[in-house]
């Protein structure tokens, strides 16, 4: 198990990261994530001992290893840029860590980890060719592989599908998902990407500006963000945001000049907080269009509106409108048939959207 | 505005034949999009297009007018790579205005096409910072304006939301398409993302070692694809693929299951000629009926037995990753389903959307 007790680490005046505590449960896909900056390469590098803390401790089961070195902290790495060694063909590029004078493996233990892990990234076609006869994702899943062919006490993963296509991206993250469960191990991965984060994490821990925003299971924290960073940087199309006013028990949305009452568990809430200034999250998926007016249910924000644009998505489309001056985006069924210019009504319930401190941006109800 | 044909065009980089007698006509106003992995031969596509790349063989014309000989300016295009390229010490605006002022616009047309643009692209607040200080997506759009002023025959753009993160590449597709539709303008736009393709397309090419595959609407490629990798390659997640083989009747067998066709299938196809022959079928993540729970009688109604082996949970939808017997498929289920890796559930294989390949040729036979 690792476990970070309120790090820090600077670089000069920038902060990596600043008091960051988390622990990653033994054999679980513990996920990092979060914008460009925010601290994730810092941290794995301060897990993996190339870095020192400035403040706090780590702890590998329980022992702290701020002092002991990578070497004997012995975790595996795998990068978004793989270097291999080119003058080696395929199979010796993934045996190298287990050849190591440090390592005393014997020749048939060694073949026999490198097929097993050649076999699960699907590349034991390719064993015996040099790095320079492979594709991009091919390359990248033999630098994978070299990380996974040692049973280390934890794998850390820094973004090792971010310079893939897409399409070898979505296929590469499920079978790492596979591997970890199968090798039932310890995996410390950092990816910016929201859809990888939720698609392998069995936690994910959000941080940004080198803090921690949030961590938990990804859905509990999609459907319970704590911030209002939270709410739009997982959201994919990004949430949309509504300027809000409560008072006298009715909530006034500014830009789109709509009034409406507030359901009494919410207006409790939002009463007990003593704020008037808020911002109503709604994610793209609650946002339904209509094309005819219907009946306003209790707790039903009904807004009319004009499309925009649509963008067709497979099994769905995403739906730009424009509501005043507010740009607004409904994940709907392709059955919609949307027209530019199309006068539409956007509806959404109370009860399904996120309210934030507009001061503080803290979750409110 | 204009349309844009390629003729039998051919490049090869020694060996490597990058592009393979492509024949292509682009519509006048139209968002084309040439969609491909790594390598299939899309950039090399577009360059020659520019007039960056020399063909081996073939021709190009713009407008109806061959423009083989023609240097990249001769051309009347306008360019926009994967990394912005802006003046940084210049203004927004004068970014804008560059490309007018060189060749010496009247003042007054400079500015009201660098107002209509920097409106177009949601740049107008920003008019007066300098380039340097903006993100991104605002310093891709900056590069989007400057190409819309000049008022190009063709836009050529090779993924130009590659570098951004997630939400500014969204922000830039959905300006491109508002652009798009007010400019009425011609692009030819590259990318490896079957996402950005199906978003942004009024035609997609899909091209694989320097062919072309398919070119249709983004609807159409999705709901017809022309062979297998065309059916794999759009869709997130992908089409599922199963091995299989028909008979007499119209019914299909599949490990040791037999699930009978929409009659459709039973009037189009030519099942004497396709009985025992071996087969693929086709079907996409969202069309998979997934209950939870085993069936006794599962074969019965069209429904295959299996386990789950593990979910993804995407926020929007889960992506449920089903065993049947030595298969792997994947259903796209809503966002509260839940369950445990190794519960037993059962498939609903059949749909009016299922497409059949040869296994052979992998091309679709309906």
């Amino acid at each position: 198990m690792i476990r970070f007790e309120s790090v820090t680490k600077r670089y000069g005046e920038t902060i990596g990261i600043e008091g960051v505590s988390f622990e990653v449960p033994d054999r679980s896909f513990y996920v990092v994530t979060g914008p460009t900056g925010a601290g994730k390469t810092t941290t794995l590098n301060l897990t993996s001992g190339v870095l020192k803390p400035e403040e706090g401790d780590i702890y590998f089961d329980g022992e702290r290893v701020n002092d002991i070195s990578p070497r004997k902290r012995d975790v595996a790495f795998a990068f978004q840029d793989f270097i291999l060694y080119p003058n080696m063909n395929v199979f010796d590029n993934i045996a190298f860590p287990l050849r190591s004078s440090l390592r005393n493996v014997d020749r048939d233990t060694i073949q026999a980890k490198v097929e097993q892990v050649a076999g699960a990234l699907s590349i034991t076609s390719h064993l015996k060719k040099n790095p320079s006869q492979l594709s991009g994702g091919e390359m990248q899943r033999v630098g994978i592989a070299r990380a996974l062919v040692r049973e280390p006490n934890a794998f850390l993963m820094d973004e090792p599908l971010s310079n893939l296509d897409a399409k070898i991206r979505e296929e590469l993250r499920a079978e790492l998902k596979r591997l970890q469960s199968e090798m039932d191990q310890t995996f410390l991965y950092a990816t910016p990407d929201k859809t990888e984060a939720f698609s392998i994490a069995e936690e994910i821990l959000l941080i940004n500006d080198g803090k921690i925003i949030q961590h938990g299971k990804p859905l509990e924290v999609y459907n319970d963000p704590q911030t209002l960073f939270v709410a739009t940087y997982l959201s994919q199309p990004e949430a949309n945001l509504f300027q809000g006013y409560v008072s006298d028990g009715r909530l006034e949305l500014t830009e789109v000049e709509s009034t409406s009452s507030i359901p009494e568990d919410l207006l409790q809430t939002l009463l007990s907080s003593n704020t008037q200034d808020v911002i109503v999250a709604v994610y793209p998926e609650d946002l339904a269009i209509e094309m005819n007016s219907s009946k306003n249910k209790e707790g039903g924000i009904e807004l009319n509106a004009k499309v925009e644009t649509s963008r067709f998505m497979g099994a769905s489309q995403v739906v730009d409108i424009s509501c005043g001056e507010l740009s607004l985006k409904s994940v709907s069924s392709l059955d919609l048939n949307l027209e530019r210019g199309s006068e539409v009504r956007v509806t959404f319930k109370l009860d399904e959207a996120y309210f934030f401190d507009d001061g503080d941006q803290s979750r409110l109800c | 505005m204009a349309q844009v044909e390629l003729e039998d065009l051919t490049k090869s980089f020694g060996d490597l034949v990058a592009v393979d007698h492509i024949d292509l006509a682009i519509k006048d106003g139209e968002i084309f999009v040439l969609l491909g992995p790594s390598g299939c031969g899309k950039t090399t596509t577009l360059r020659m297009i520019a007039g960056l790349e020399t063909p081996d063989c073939g021709d190009i014309f713009i407008d109806r007018q061959k423009v083989n000989e023609l240097s990249t300016r001769e051309r009347d295009i306008a360019m926009m790579f994967q990394l912005p390229t802006v003046y940084p010490h210049l203004s927004v605006h004068d970014n804008i205005s560059f490309p007018l002022r060189t060749q010496g616009y009247d003042q007054n047309l400079i500015e009201e096409r660098v107002d209509q643009a920097a409106a177009i692209l949601e740049l107008t607040p920003q008019l007066n910072e300098r380039a340097s200080k903006l993100s991104g997506g605002k310093k891709q759009a900056v590069a989007l304006a400057r190409s819309i002023v000049r008022e190009p025959q063709v836009f050529l753009m090779d993924e130009p939301t590659t570098a951004l993160d997630a939400k500014l590449g969204d922000r830039l597709q959905k300006r491109l398409k508002i652009m798009h539709e007010d400019l009425n303008a011609t692009v030819i736009y590259v990318t490896h993302d079957q996402m950005e393709a199906l978003n942004l397309a009024d035609r997609v090419a899909v091209m694989y070692q320097g062919e072309i595959f398919q070119v249709d609407s983004p609807t159409q490629i999705y709901a017809q694809p022309r062979n297998l990798f065309v059916a794999n390659f759009m869709g997130s997640p992908g089409m599922n693929f199963l091995d299989c083989t028909i008979d007499g009747e119209g019914t299909i067998h599949f490990h040791g299951f037999d699930l009978t066709l929409p009659q459709d299938f039973n009037q189009n196809l030519n099942l004497e000629h396709l009985t025992d022959h071996k087969l693929i079928f086709g079907l996409r993540p969202e069309n998979i009926q997934l209950t939870k729970g085993a069936s006794d009688e599962a074969s019965s109604d069209n429904l295959v037995p299996g386990k789950v082996d593990l979910l993804e949970p995407l926020g929007t939808e889960t992506i449920v990753h089903v065993q049947l017997g030595e298969e792997i498929v994947k259903v796209q289920k809503e966002a509260t389903f839940t369950a445990q890796p190794g519960d037993a559930v059962a498939c609903g294989l059949v749909s009016p959307n299922l497409t059949l390949f040869d296994r052979e040729s992998e091309q679709t036979i309906y």
